[in-house]
């Protein structure tokens, strides 16, 4: 097909596109908001906004979020999509900023033993048409991720649920088939839909002509996939009536009508500002840009049952050549380097904060440091003393990944690892490095965690149950030690806020870290914009969970 | 009768050749998404998919069918215009392609006037006044319009129009009829800027060619009016080149519509194309490729019919000759 722009390398041409594009914005932004404050004046790590004045309503919020679902479909959402989702299809549980789990559509919940939650369902509830909610509706929202062969993205948070029975009028028993304190989250992650509506149109319920039909503080008024939705403010809501009165989450891809867009005053929040852009955002007068730690950690990956890979001593070379340091404070903009799975300040959630930072410090001591006489050291010892050539696979829609992964090449090839950098489409890229393990042996990714418990991330990345073959693969690194699934196993056993679970995750990732299947590199901050005529109370990286456009208010400063 | 005869049969024919090209073109998209490597179990069933489930998903899609029969199948439902459910999105794909036509049709089509308004109208005003220095301003606008990249175009558009007069819509595709118009301008007036700057070259070449040929001479010389001399003697010789080359501007326009509905966010054809390869959505891949093939052919034949219209004497060539 003839073209005016050319057709070939579609991905790298957006990319170059978008970063010539921001590249033109930036001098533009500079050159017109001369007189705004510096990056580091505007960015407030704590607060994200004013005062904000509570109770007052909101006419209209524009919001650009990270990410939308393809369909109005609780099986086809997860983490950044629900957080559009569930202000429609609301939930059991209710995930708050004060990061408690509190009665939503159930009135009560009550855990008996390790494997048996009891609910007692809120009366009086009624779906957006005025039909009632019913223990029916819930028991069809929770068996589609449930039944065999769903293709549902949070089924295995529903994986270790053995029944749902309604035990009485309005309440609900759930029964594990074994313990599973992560589960709790799984009631604040399922949105509750009409079974009626859900029949009567089968498998077009979500998509654009036909919508959903929830109980929600907002309903949906109108959506196009994956790029925006229209809410309104549901008046006959049964709980706290909803502060904003319409509300458009849209998703804009391109980083510099991104920009534009926030620049022209037509967007009032962003959520999830791409780290490249984080000073050119707050660059932008009358914007506030905040941010707050984001339960997700940049890393690399290695196949364990790799040729090259499974040599310790390989991975200890590469390991050597990776700047932490370096990497987080440039490529991530002020990101903390990390020293192992999880952020410190999440596992604060489960013990004092001078014992995880004594544990941290241990952590970080075995992981070895950026050192390149250390890294020849160590290759001279592997099976491979020359070094080797391996293709890095890079994802586009993450432009940090190909710029950690271009800096680490250059200290790599030093060495003697020569990294070739490919960046591929994400289908591409998911199914290499997470669904079928293909790549050469060394991955890099960004995992974020899809639920707020600390043992989140180290139990998919290091728990044999999510290895290949029987697992989803998120143990990218096929990593299987025992001892560890039995330090999981144990915790497993314990509520979730019990603190003995806290040296149970230490443990294995201490015993993990000897073995080096990861190096981790970074942990990021999530990044979040918002006009100064408004303030966000308690924005966090779980911000998805909770009912958030009743955070912002207008601001009182 | 005579006259019409060749052309019918010129017209059948190449229908014919665009069945056989379309037929084609659909088989190689058909193995191409699928030699591509991932597949749409994974967009699925999103990133914690186990294996059960992908391949529970592979199997009820039938996805791990032979090709030869996954391929009869799609050719089965397709010529009853039946391309299923997009599989990420699950909304018929007639529908979702309807839905996306109403914001892509408007952006080429525009566009496309515009640039054959634009194009034409100054294109002739340049060669009348060739060497002047109307005409190098109008080349030297035209030839700046068409080296700028579209996306700086368009950043400098929404940043002059959108930011900083707030004249328009920076992002989007808005919603209704007026709206929808106003989320237009931008797009179409970057992707005009890019294309007006061929056809307005062709043209000048090509009337001030004609301009210097014996019959316009003699037109004057005659007496008749420069608008009659415009219209029936020099565009009309020169329009087998701007028709060409005015088929060759739609076509790149499709293309070039993709990079501008993701500039500006719009909910494109364009757009919905590139999702779906992301996705592996089969079903919207197929139909999307059939319909910009069908596109392609449809203009290529619009243009060889103009062709008669324009020119006597391809309607005396026998059929033969133009085959």
């Amino acid at each position: 097909m003839p073209t005016l722009f050319g057709s070939n390398g579609w991905t790298r041409l957006r990319r170059f596109v978008q970063l010539a594009g921001v590249a033109v914005l930036a001098v533009l932004v500079a050159a017109c908001g001369g007189s705004s404050r510096s990056a580091d004046q505007n960015t407030d790590a704590k607060s994200s906004g004013g005062s904000p004045a509570s109770g007052q309503s909101i006419d209209e919020l524009t919001v650009v979020v990270p990410v939308m679902s393809d369909a109005l479909d609780t099986t086809k959402a997860s983490v950044g999509s629900l957080g559009t989702l569930l202000l429609g299809l609301e939930p059991l549980m209710r995930y708050g900023p004060d990061q408690e789990l509190t009665p939503n559509l159930a009135e009560s919940f009550e855990q008996d033993g390790a494997t048996t939650y009891r609910l007692k369902l809120r009366g009086g509830v009624k779906f957006w048409d005025g039909s009632p909610l019913t223990t029916d509706d819930v028991l069809a929202s929770i068996a589609v991720h449930r039944t065999k062969g769903t293709a549902s993205f949070i089924a295995g948070q529903w994986a270790d649920v053995k029944s749902v029975r309604e035990t009485a009028p309005d309440e609900l028993t759930i029964r594990l088939s074994r313990p599973n304190p992560q589960f709790v989250y799984a009631l604040a992650q399922t949105g509750i839909f009409s079974k009626a509506f859900a029949a009567k149109h089968g498998d077009q319920l979500g998509s654009p002509r036909v919508l959903t039909m929830g109980t929600g503080p907002y309903r949906f008024e109108s959506f196009t996939p994956s790029s925006k939705a229209v809410l309104v403010r549901n008046e006959d809501y049964w709980g706290e009536r909803p502060r904003v009165g319409r509300i458009e989450t849209r998703v804009i891809a391109d980083d510099s009508n991104r920009l534009l867009a926030l620049q022209s005053g037509d967007v009032d929040a962003i959520i999830g500002i791409p780290l490249s852009q984080t000073k050119t955002f707050s660059r932008i007068p009358d914007f506030k840009v905040s941010d707050t730690v984001d339960y997700s950690v940049y890393k690399f990956n290695f196949e364990l049952d790799k040729k090259g890979w499974d040599d310790i001593h390989l991975r200890r070379a590469f390991a050597h050549t990776v700047d932490r340091k370096a990497l987080a404070g440039g490529v991530l903009g002020g990101a903390a380097p990390a020293t192992t799975l999880v952020p410190p300040s999440i596992m604060e959630g489960l013990l004092p904060k001078d014992e995880v930072a004594a544990a941290y410090e241990q952590l970080g001591s075995t992981l070895p440091a950026f050192d390149l006489k250390r890294a020849k050291a160590e290759l001279a010892q592997s099976r491979t003393p020359k070094g080797l050539k391996t293709t890095l696979l890079v994802a586009g829609s993450d432009p940090n990944l190909s710029a950690l992964a271009q800096t680490v090449a250059q200290n790599a090839k030093k060495v003697g690892i020569e990294l070739d950098i490919k960046q591929v489409d994400d289908n591409t890229y998911f199914n290499a490095v997470y669904f079928k393990h293909t790549t050469d042996g060394l991955s890099i990714d960004n995992y974020g965690s899809d639920g707020p418990d600390p043992v989140n991330i180290p139990n998919n990345a290091l728990n044999s149950a999510t290895a290949l073959p029987g697992g989803s693969g998120i143990n990218i690194a096929d990593f299987r030690d025992r001892g560890i699934d039995e330090l999981f196993a144990r915790g497993a056993r314990l509520e979730a806020d019990d603190p003995a679970r806290g040296p149970l995750i230490i443990e294995a990732l201490k015993r993990s870290a000897a073995e080096l299947p990861y190096v981790p590199i970074a942990y990021p901050r999530l990044y979040m914009g918002l006009k100064k005529d408004y303030a966000y109370d308690g924005f966090s990286t779980f911000w998805w969970l909770n009912r958030w456009p009743d955070q912002i208010a207008a601001s009182a400063s | 009768m005579t006259f019409r005869h060749p052309v019918l049969q010129f017209t059948a024919r190449r229908l014919l050749a665009a069945a056989l090209v379309v037929l084609a073109v659909s088989a190689l998209t058909f193995s191409f998404i699928h030699l591509a490597p991932g597949g749409p179990e994974q967009t699925i069933a999103g990133r914690f998919a186990t294996p059960e489930q992908l391949e529970g998903i592979r199997d009820s899609y039938g996805l791990d069918d032979p090709l030869p029969a996954q391929y009869a199948d799609y050719l089965v439902h397709a010529v009853r215009l039946d391309f299923g459910n997009s599989i990420s999105t699950r909304e018929p794909v007639v529908t979702a392609m309807q839905d996306r036509l109403g914001v892509t049709a408007p952006l080429i089509l525009g566009s496309f006037v515009l640039i054959c308004i634009l194009g034409t109208g100054l294109g002739t005003l340049a060669a009348y006044r060739k060497g002047s220095g109307l005409d190098r301003f109008l080349v030297g606008v035209a030839v700046t319009g068409a080296s700028a990249p579209a996306f700086a175009t368009a950043i400098i558009l929404v940043f002059v129009f959108g930011v900083q007069l707030g004249w328009f819509p920076t992002f989007g595709d808005g919603e209704g009829l007026a709206d929808r118009a106003r989320h237009l301008v931008l797009p179409v007036i970057a992707l005009t800027l890019v294309g007006v700057a061929s056809m307005l070259k062709i043209t000048r070449a090509r009337v001030a060619q004609v301009l210097q040929e014996d019959h316009v001479t003699f037109a004057r010389a005659r007496g008749l009016r420069p608008s009659y001399i415009v219209g029936r003697s020099v565009l009309r010789n020169a329009g087998i080149q701007v028709v060409t080359q005015s088929g060759v501007i739609l076509l790149a326009l499709v293309a070039g519509g993709v990079l501008v509905e993701v500039t500006f966010g719009l909910n494109g054809v364009g757009a919905l194309f590139i999702k779906a390869i992301e996705a592996r959505d089969i079903p919207v891949i197929q139909a999307v490729s059939l319909l910009i093939t069908l596109f392609i052919v449809l203009v290529n034949l619009a243009v060889d019919l103009l062709y008669f219209a324009l020119d006597p004497r391809v309607r005396a060539q026998p059929a033969g000759a133009r085959a």
